[in-house]
């Protein structure tokens, strides 16, 4: 199994996935439940998105994930206060990168 | 960099870069590449994590609808976790050609910046130091999303369907929470307003 054979297949798989719903979604469209989808799931997604991207934390050693439960509740403080996102996502990486030196210092 | 440490030159990951645009699937081709498994257990390990895209897209149909049939195609290829995330908080343009156009600018710049970054990647690996964990750049981005969301649309129950759902995929299934965390959020997006049509 070489890198040329399996280009064209992860290609297609992950190409494939995201024009679907292009495809079948218009005859989709006629059920209802759609619209209901369509207010409350974005922000469901991601929050399970940010979830996985710090599945790998683990919480019963130290620094038992503080820089990361510092850092976002700094993104989402900032964000309530500023309505940036921009804004918030660098205040959230500078906390992080901040606090992890400290934690692997001290 | 990753291509590198399993023995490919810069052109191979340049073309993995430029057809597939997926980090996340880019990194599981890399293991499965590294340890030897067929192209049927690659396929079954990418699928669920292609999976959410297929959410994008039903949230995103509307929006993207109005663009030519091509162009369509493309705009559904650069629909990734980013430029979902900044088309639900940025600008919405009345004028369906500028929404169009709006669209296909930013899908080709953040797909233009990946395939740069992948060749900066395979060539300055050795000259430029490059902080660890600042992956959590995104992970602050999605969560500056998310909260911008909920303060636009002030529904707390997506709030507890979110938690709710993330705690029991957690519990339920670890390895696989991020499709069982969205499975469960769409049951409970279709639960909870039918229930609050029935009492009103």
């Amino acid at each position: 199994m070489t890198w040329y054979t399996l280009l064209p297949l992860v290609a297609f798989i992950s190409w494939g996935m995201r024009i679907l719903p292009f495809a079948v979604g218009p005859y989709l469209k006629r059920f209802s439940f759609l619209n209901k989808l369509e207010a409350m799931l974005p922000c469901c997604l991601l929050i399970m998105i940010t979830a996985y991207t710090i599945r790998d934390i683990n919480f019963r050693e130290a620094p038992f994930g503080l820089p990361e439960i510092v850092a976002l509740t700094g993104v989402v403080l900032t964000q309530v206060w500023l309505r940036s996102s921009l804004v918030s996502m660098i205040v959230g990486v500078l906390i992080h990168q901040c606090l992890r030196v400290i934690f692997l210092t001290s | 960099m990753l291509f590198k440490e399993i023995g490919c030159s810069w052109y191979v990951a340049l073309l993995y870069n430029l057809f597939v645009f997926a980090g996340a699937m880019q990194f599981v081709t890399l293991s499965v590449l590294a340890s030897g498994g067929s192209a049927l257990m690659l396929a079954i390990t990418l699928i669920p994590i292609g999976i959410r895209n297929l959410f994008y897209g039903l949230t995103m149909l509307e929006r993207y609808q109005k663009a030519p049939t091509i162009l369509r195609g493309f705009l559904a290829f650069c629909l990734v976790d980013g430029v979902y995330s900044v088309l639900q908080i940025g600008p919405k343009f009345d004028d369906a050609k500028e929404d169009v156009r709006y669209i296909t600018w930013l899908s080709v710049l953040s797909h233009a910046s990946w395939v740069l970054a992948a060749l900066l990647g395979s060539f300055a690996d050795q000259l430029v130091p490059i902080p660890p964990k600042l992956e959590f750049t995104l992970t602050a981005l999605f969560t500056a999303v998310a909260t911008e969301m909920f303060l636009t649309q002030k529904q707390k129950r997506v709030l507890g369907i979110a938690f709710a759902s993330l705690a029991l995929a957690i519990l339920i299934m670890p390895s696989q929470m991020l499709l069982a965390g969205i499975l469960f959020s769409v049951s409970g997006c279709l639960m909870v307003p039918q229930k609050r049509e029935l009492t009103a």
